[in-house]
């Protein structure tokens, strides 16, 4: 490898900054190591990022990152989130490594920034590897396409704080709260899939006079524009939902952790040619999250095991029309150079989302290949240093689906909501409204989009496990149709089903829940 | 340090001491009261959105989690739990959301003035006098014409705000006392708790202007060495209930005579020079002769400034009106249930209070 000067870090012809602080004072080692590192990601994977900030923090510093992430109002719950980070480093339960924040603009040198934050407990290899890790996801926070759409900033955030403030300033506290926790409950309806929706806007001068004039997804911004409100709780509204907007990625969360590991194995394989101590060290990290038996952090895992599947077909040209045509046999003595695995990712990483990724790219035979080698690590010595602690329910989900002939769509919805990657749709139908009651109804008609047309023998069956896949959460649904109903001022009904696939109807006044089993149900058809 | 976060702590610690989340037991308060901090646990509040069984809701999730264990992975789960510390400042934070303020002056503190002078030499009042001299003539345009000239008005001049200077009356006695009887059995953790507190409350308030002495009875009375109050805390009820022997221990404790005690001292209470606040915790079930009870209590309530009487349990009111009726106004009684919750605490915080 040519020694190059590692002062010009280019991307797309542009120079970028790179440094690491501890406080505000820059640190030398770490800058250079990240430098090096961002090096290696430009030029030999073709990662594209803009300016990096890593500042080293001590616990509670990042404790309170954490919480400003999530949470970057001032209210109880960014309380509440701080003391649990705070509490899980102390009693060493789940410590955050890093974590990338939000842009901030930096005024004195006019440039934008990302803020990556990384504990100061880290070990010194612990941190090389973090910084792999990291240039993975500003990856993708800078060329994903949903990412993308997603903005946000430190120093808006840091308006709204001022905002939020004032207004508490002026009412109390309590009422303040109030209206936040309310709108924390709404925000669970800002429509996470806005390009799901396939909807015809009525002609401009259509003389029917229902209302809304089109299905509504965005319950929230619904809510917003036609309750009654005074202008501070507008206020309060707008920030919480321009806030909330963040929630959107959960949508490409397989994507992002999954890429980070994979330029995180990358760069240790890198590592590995010079210094076999360190990478061996590096490459713990990578197996604590992704080996075959640890799916505890399913995202890391599916998503880098499933980029590495990529890697290797589309290096040895084991795809396409062509490749399914050929026998067992055929297709396992076939051998095409084509090197295209990692074009075909970056591809990926730019403008996929986890449900259109698992569905194109997790086919049978990478379910297949992942059982058969979690067979061969569940009989070597490799289980003793589980010792019998990995999940197994993950590990026996796959294996049943596999050996059972599961649909693996099926399969495939079930990991993906154990991801936590999706949030419930619910829509306010088309000329619903008159003024007495609210009505949702909740959407299943995006599983048509995954899994396609389905006979009608077929939908009974898949409408019985959609009912225990796809049921609501009780006890939660009906606190929050109780604060949506207040917040409207008129009772608000729910149209989804129970548990056993029946039609069912939760109705909140604002203090009674009644539940009839009628009604439309959930809307399976587009 | 949280500057970005401001006070969202003390936010999310007055929401559970509201909604009374964090219950604290008689050896928390022992221990708190000796300066040590007492972890909680508490459950997760979540603001309920519509979602799935156990998935969909909160969309957020950073970072690279241990491997090992991930039951508090992200904090959002919805089992999983918060540990609250509690140590002495926290519990004076929680006292004071109850109603309780440790900043009200004393009934007999005097009032201490002193006025700042400028006789030695310029000082910052002098100095800022002269910046707004300056600032007036600049504003108005006469420095421009006649330059620097002293010509100080009234509304230029500034003083030194008045520091009024607390000083507490520092004799006071306080007494405990704890029914320790058998029909005591089920409300000993809640008269131990509430024992506690109102020592902590004491403590923080007067810091060590007010001696604290400790009773209990049974049939029989004992006070207990300040020094060993743990003693005083992990009785255990047994025996029957006698109020008379009790009373008499006070009466004896402020004659100077010989009376029933745990601690080598047997320190006469100064009845006649300060103030003596007498709290009895009981379930006002007396199982003895009036007669004597009430011809004690004649003799001891005009030594008292105030008398308090925790009734705890049981619903017997004859006890109370006995005692009302020997000198009206001198006692106030407090009815509570019989679990440590902020409505049960706060009565009896406020009773002491009025």
């Amino acid at each position: 490898m040519a020694k190059k000067p590692l002062d010009n870090l280019l991307v797309d012809g542009k120079e970028i900054k790179v440094i690491a602080t501890h406080g505000s004072v820059i640190d030398e080692k770490y800058t250079a190591e990240a430098r090096k590192i961002a090096s290696f990601m430009i030029d030999k994977l073709g990662l594209s990022f803009g300016n990096v900030e890593f500042k080293i923090l001590d616990n509670e510093e990042f404790a309170e990152k954490v919480a400003l992430y999530g949470t970057p109002l001032p209210t109880w719950e960014a309380g509440q989130e701080k003391i649990i980070q705070e509490n899980n480093m102390k009693y060493r339960q789940g410590v955050l490594y890093e974590m990338v924040g939000h842009k901030f603009y930096n005024p004195l040198e006019k440039e934008e920034y990302t803020s990556v934050y990384i504990n100061q407990n880290d070990t010194y290899d612990e941190v090389l590897s973090v910084m792999a890790h990291v240039y993975g996801h500003l990856h993708i926070e800078y060329n994903n396409r949903l990412a993308k759409s997603i903005k946000s900033n430190s120093n808006k955030h840091a308006y709204y704080r001022d905002r939020y403030r004032e207004i508490e300033s002026r009412l109390d506290i309590k009422t303040v709260e109030k209206m936040y926790d309310y709108s924390q409950t709404l925000s669970g309806l800002i429509d996470m899939f806005p390009d799901f929706h396939t909807n015809k806007k009525n002609d401009y001068y259509s003389k029917d006079e229902t209302y809304p004039e089109e299905d509504i997804y965005d319950v929230y911004k619904f809510t917003l524009e036609n309750i009654r409100l005074n202008p501070w709780e507008k206020e309060v509204l707008e920030i919480v939902y321009d806030i909330n907007q963040i929630m959107k990625g959960a949508r490409i969360k397989i994507l992002h952790e999954g890429f980070a590991t994979f330029v995180e194995d990358k760069y240790v394989e890198e590592v590995a040619k010079y210094d076999m101590d360190t990478a061996f060290k590096m490459r713990k990290g990578v197996l604590q999250v992704a080996d075959v038996l640890s799916p505890a952090q399913l995202p890391y895992y599916l998503g880098f095991r499933l980029f590495k599947d990529i890697e290797k077909r589309w290096d040895e040209g084991r795809h396409g029309t062509l490749y399914d045509l050929l026998s067992e046999e055929e297709k396992r003595n076939y051998m095409k150079k084509e090197n295209r695995g990692l074009s075909e990712i970056l591809e990926i990483a730019k403008s996929y989302t986890d449900w259109e990724f698992i569905f194109s790219y997790a086919d049978l035979n990478f379910f297949k290949s992942l059982v058969q080698e979690i067979e061969e690590k569940t009989n070597t010595i490799i289980e003793n240093l589980y010792g019998g602690k990995y999940p197994k329910d993950i590990i026996d989900m796959i294996k049943a689906a596999n050996n059972s002939r599961l649909d693996p769509n099926i399969l495939r919805f079930q990991l993906l909501l154990k991801t936590e990657n999706y949030s419930p749709m619910v829509y306010v139908p088309k000329g619903s409204f008159n003024g007495d009651a609210l009505i949702l109804r909740q959407d299943l008609s995006f599983v048509k989009r995954y899994i396609g047309e389905l006979s009608d023998t077929e939908k009974e069956g898949f409408e019985e496990y959609a009912s225990q896949v796809f049921s609501l959460d009780n006890q939660y649904t009906e606190a929050s149709l109780q604060r949506l109903s207040k917040m409207w001022k008129v009772p608000v009904e729910l149209h989804t089903m129970d548990a056993a696939g029946n039609r069912l109807i939760i109705e909140s006044d604002g203090s009674n829940i009644i539940k009839l089993n009628d009604g439309e149900g959930p809307k399976f058809d587009e | 340090m949280t500057s970005e976060l401001g006070d969202a702590e003390d936010k999310y610690r007055r929401k559970i001491d509201e909604e009374d989340d964090l219950i604290l037991t008689s050896t928390d308060i022992r221990d708190i009261n000796d300066g040590q901090t007492v972890i909680k646990t508490i459950p997760v509040k979540i603001n309920p959105m519509i979602s799935y069984n156990g998935l969909g809701g909160n969309g957020e999730g950073d970072g690279e989690g241990d491997g090992d264990d991930n039951d508090g992975e992200g904090g959002n789960g919805k089992n999983s739990k918060v540990r609250v510390g509690v140590d002495q400042r926290r519990l004076k934070q929680m006292m004071e959301n109850w109603g309780l303020s440790f900043s009200k002056p004393g009934k007999k503190d005097k009032k201490l003035y002193s006025l700042l002078t400028a006789e030695n030499g310029v000082d910052e009042n002098q100095e800022k006098t002269i910046e707004a001299m300056l600032d007036r003539q600049m504003a108005t345009g006469y420095f421009e014409k006649n330059g620097f000239k002293v010509d100080v008005r009234d509304e230029d001049m500034r003083y030194n705000f008045i520091e009024e200077k607390m000083v507490p009356n520092l004799s006071a006695t306080f007494i405990i006392m704890r029914d320790v009887s058998g029909s005591m059995d089920a409300y000993g953790e809640f008269s131990a708790t509430i024992a506690g507190l109102i020592e902590f409350w004491l403590r923080q308030k007067y810091e060590n202007t007010v001696k604290i002495r400790y009773l209990a009875h049974t049939t029989e009375a004992f006070e207990f060495d300040p020094r060993k109050k743990e003693d005083f805390y992990k009785l255990v009820a047994n025996g029957g209930t006698s109020f008379e022997p009790a009373y008499k221990l006070v009466m004896d404790m402020m004659d100077g005579s010989l009376y029933n005690s745990m601690s080598p001292y047997k320190e006469k209470i100064e009845y006649e020079s300060e103030d003596v606040f007498l709290l009895h915790i009981t379930d006002g079930e007396n199982s003895d002769d009036n007669r004597a009870l009430y011809n004690t209590l004649k003799k001891l309530l005009p030594r008292l400034t105030k008398a308090f009487y925790l009734q705890v349990g049981s619903d017997s009111d004859g006890f109370y009106k006995m005692i009302n009726s020997i000198e009206k106004g001198k006692v106030s009684e407090v009815k509570s249930g019989n679990n440590v919750s902020y409505g049960n605490v706060k009565k009896v915080l406020d009773a002491l209070l009025n």
